[in-house]
Order: C-alpha cells, then sequence, then structure tokens
C-alpha cells in the first residue's frame, strides 16, 4: 500500500512539472540562441509569437554591448561600419532593410563617429505571402564591427523557427519592452515644408513650423555629403529653425537633396530629407 | 587704399581657405615632409613629375590585416613602384596606441610580410594624417605627377574585413592610376574611405 501510494505521488508530481514545462514551452519568447561573440551579444528576436499568412510581422535583431566598446550607425561617420545582414528566407516572405534608432555622436579628435553602446535593436518588417506548413524557419547571417579603441568584426547565423497561425498572432510579452524602447529612438519621416540651400562651403536646411527644441542634434544620412569633424549647427528661427552643415571635401558632384536625422531634446526625431533649392547663384 | 586692402583680404581668405580645405580632389595635395623608417626625410615636393601613392596603415586593424594577409596590399604596392610610382605606407598612430611602430619595427614588419612601399614615413604626432584627413586604414590618395589629388578613398568597392572579398573587388587605386595614365579623368575619384579610425594623438 504504502508503495503504491508512493508511485501514486511521484505520478502526480511528474504530472505537475510537465503542465508547469508545457505552459513554460508556450509562454516562452519566440527568439533564436544567442550567439555571445567578443565583446557583443547578438540575437534574432521576433515581436510576434506566430507567423499569419498575407500579415506582416516584425523581426529584430538585437544586440547585448559590452560597456566601452560600440556598434555603428548606418552612417559610421569617419570610420567603421554598420551591422549587416543577409537573410535566408522562405520565398513566401520577404525583409525590409533596418530600421534604425538614432545614433550618439562621439568626437576623438578630429574623428567623428556616429555608434550604439549598450542594448540595441533593430527592427525589421518582414512581409509575408501566402504560406503553407505549420512553421517557418527564418534564418539570418549577421556580420558587425565592434570597437572599443580598437576594432573587432563578428559574423554570426541566426535561426529562428515561428508557427504558422491563421488568427491574427498576438505579441511576445517578454518582447514587448526592446521594441517600444527601440521604437522611442526610430526618427519619423519629417512631413513639414522643408528646403536646403547651398551656401558656398555649407549647406543650410530650413526647416518651417518645427520649433527648436534645444540641443538639437543632426545626423546626416550619406557619407562624404557633409563634413561629420564640424558639429552641425541648429539655430532657431522662431517658428523653425536653421541646420547649418559644412560640406565635406569629398562632396565633388551637385546632389538633389540632403537627408538625415534630427533630433529634438524633448526626444522626438525625424528623418528630414530636404531638396536643395534650385538657384541660379549656386556655386561650390 | 581701399583697394589695397581688399585684395590682401582676397589673399588672406584664399590662403585660410587653403589650410581648412586641405586634401581636396582636383586641388593640390597639400605639402608635407616625413621621416621614414630608415632615418630618411622625404618631402612630397620632392617627387612633383611622378605619381605618388599616399596608404594609411596599422597593421593589427582587420581591414588593414585583410590586406596584407592577404598580399593584396603588396602585390599592389610592387606593381605600382615598379612603373616607377612613388608609394608611403603612413603610420599616424600615436606613441602606445594600436598601430604605432618604432623603426626597427617597421622595417622588421615589412620584411616578414614583403611590403614593397618606397618608404614606411612615422607619423606618431599625426601631423601628415591630420593634414590630409586621414580617417580610416586603410585610407588611399593618390597624387599625379603635377602634385593634383586625383583620388582620395577607400582602397576598394568591398567595404568589409574579408580577403575572400578581394577578388570580386574594384581597386579604386590602380583604376586611378590606369585612368591618369591614360590620359582620362579619373571616374571614381571620392570615394567613403573604410576601416578602423586612425589612432591619432590627442
Amino acid at each position: 500500500m504504502k508503495l503504491i501510494r508512493a508511485l501514486e505521488r511521484k505520478i502526480f508530481f511528474v504530472k505537475h512539472v510537465l503542465f508547469l514545462l508545457a505552459i513554460l514551452c508556450l509562454t516562452a519568447g519566440a527568439q533564436a540562441t544567442a550567439v555571445k561573440a567578443q565583446h557583443v551579444t547578438v540575437d534574432l528576436v521576433s515581436e510576434q509569437r506566430s507567423v499569419q499568412p498575407g500579415a506582416a510581422f516584425t523581426l529584430g535583431l538585437s544586440f547585448a554591448i559590452e560597456q566601452g566598446w560600440h556598434l555603428y550607425w548606418v552612417n559610421p561617420g569617419d570610420a567603421g561600419l554598420p551591422p549587416t545582414v543577409h537573410w535566408n528566407l522562405p520565398d513566401e516572405i520577404t525583409a525590409r532593410e533596418f530600421q534604425w534608432p538614432y545614433p550618439e555622436r562621439v568626437q576623438l579628435g578630429s574623428i567623428v563617429n556616429y555608434v550604439y553602446s549598450g542594448n540595441l535593436l533593430l527592427p525589421i518588417n518582414m512581409q509575408v505571402g501566402s504560406l503553407k506548413g505549420k512553421t517557418v524557419s527564418l534564418s539570418a547571417d549577421v556580420k558587425w564591427l565592434v570597437c572599443s579603441d580598437v576594432c573587432i568584426p563578428g559574423k554570426a547565423t541566426l535561426s529562428l523557427e515561428l508557427p504558422v497561425s491563421s488568427n491574427a498572432p498576438q505579441n511576445d510579452p517578454t518582447q514587448k519592452a526592446a521594441f517600444a524602447e527601440s521604437r522611442t529612438h526610430i526618427p519619423k519621416p519629417f512631413t513639414g515644408s522643408t528646403h536646403t540651400i547651398d551656401a558656398n562651403q555649407e549647406f543650410i536646411i530650413k526647416v518651417d513650423h518645427l520649433e527648436l527644441r534645444a540641443p538639437a542634434q543632426f545626423f546626416p544620412l550619406i557619407p562624404n555629403q557633409i563634413d561629420n569633424t564640424s558639429a552641425p549647427r541648429i539655430v532657431s528661427m522662431g517658428k523653425g529653425m536653421d541646420i547649418y552643415l559644412k560640406k565635406s571635401d569629398q562632396l565633388l558632384k551637385p546632389v538633389q537633396q540632403i537627408s538625415g536625422v534630427l533630433v529634438l531634446n524633448d526626444g522626438r526625431s525625424f528623418m528630414v530629407d530636404s531638396l536643395l533649392e534650385s538657384n541660379s547663384n549656386r556655386h561650390k | 587704399m581701399k583697394k589695397f586692402s581688399l585684395i590682401a583680404l582676397a589673399f588672406l581668405v584664399l590662403g585660410l581657405a587653403a589650410t581648412l580645405s586641405a586634401a581636396k580632389v582636383g586641388e593640390q595635395a597639400p605639402d608635407f615632409t616625413g621621416v621614414d623608417s630608415n632615418g630618411k626625410t622625404h618631402k612630397l615636393s620632392d617627387y612633383k613629375g611622378k605619381y605618388v601613392v599616399l596608404e594609411w596603415h596599422n597593421q593589427s586593424c582587420p581591414f588593414t590585416k585583410k590586406h596584407y594577409e592577404s598580399g593584396n596590399m603588396e602585390a599592389l604596392q610592387k606593381k605600382w613602384t615598379d612603373k616607377g610610382v612613388v608609394w608611403f605606407t603612413i603610420i599616424s598612430s600615436a606613441p602606445g596606441a594600436q598601430g604605432y611602430q618604432t623603426a626597427d619595427q617597421e622595417n622588421s614588419y615589412m620584411k616578414s610580410v614583403h611590403a614593397a612601399p618606397t618608404a614606411a614615413l612615422l607619423d606618431s604626432t599625426g601631423a601628415i594624417g591630420h593634414l590630409y584627413h586621414a580617417q580610416t586604414t586603410p585610407h588611399m590618395f593618390v597624387i599625379d605627377p603635377t602634385g593634383k589629388l586625383i583620388y582620395n578613398g577607400a582602397i576598394d568597392d568591398h567595404s568589409t574585413p574579408d580577403a575572400s572579398d578581394i577578388p570580386a573587388s574594384k581597386n579604386y587605386v590602380s583604376a586611378a592610376l590606369e585612368e591618369s595614365l591614360a590620359g582620362h579623368p579619373v571616374t571614381e575619384a571620392a570615394t567613403v574611405p573604410y576601416g578602423c579610425s586612425v589612432k591619432y594623438a590627442h
């Protein structure tokens, strides 16, 4: 009798452990096995727990960067390289470009770089066609350059499997905070009025109807157009602002527009694409 | 009186502009004086009448290693110096910073990797680097026999640290030299240099 009771207790115990494990599996975040590389840990995560045929979803490339080290923005500045990805996806799934949170400007002597430190999440919008099967396998070959006063190139292949469901996907609560934090730093397209003046050694981006919240920052998007060493000078013009940008010595051909990220001190950030004013007085 | 001071002002402004925009493609490359790893002094103006290539270098930077461990840089140095081009490898790393070399160390290194520049200039104060605003290792400049800067930028068009990319890469330095030697304008004269930042003294 004692033996049977002991067995019953054991079975009861095992059943409950299995049940708990099942719960854990269901609620665990959809993420790849994180890769711990030199000075950075890289991971591929999904904002949603499943993929719905025909509906977009969002993946994230996550970097936990060791203190004292940094990665680079899409325009790295005077040196460095941004992270890149080569996707291996089913035919029905297409990845868009990285969404880039705005970086930090770091100047060491005459060298200026646009960098990230700490935790970085690059969201990627994924387009989905008609999917067959119960799961999808997503794989990314990621390369990066992590630097302190020296640089170490790194690479990793990250794979993620997600269930396919005809139901609208639910967000993964374990990823909510990371995606929200990243999104507060991703610039929104600037839809207001702006134009750029070619002022010989400088460009002046005139932004209308956006009050300067100083100190503001401007990060040029395209390398070799704007001199990075001279910090942009942003001046309030009452209801708008003027952004003075010294031209790069490497800018040899005329440009149609100047693009960059404007960050105000209230945390709002905008991607500004400002067309050059066609002007018969324009000269190099 | 008014006319004179206006002219003087114009010259002043032009002079200032020349020092501010130092290494601009299409303009005269700034003259410099450097001492090489054998103690010999070189001035850029000594080499008027020849093509000159400037190669910013840090032997420990992964991007420099890409081109040296593959033999790519050494082959370029040999190819072009054989054709009468002057090639200066320039090290602007500050003492104690990555890439810094004493004269003996640099000579040892060049021998071991079979490097074949005309000379390696030791620029630990960063004077030449700052004059050219050398940003990365490698960062390449090509100067034509009239002293005009005809190329400023990356060594090639694959901004990666992977030697496996070299065979498929367009080498901008060779392209600039070939086009110029053929009497054509350089088609890609200013590209975005890639590499580790030059480790200047602060």
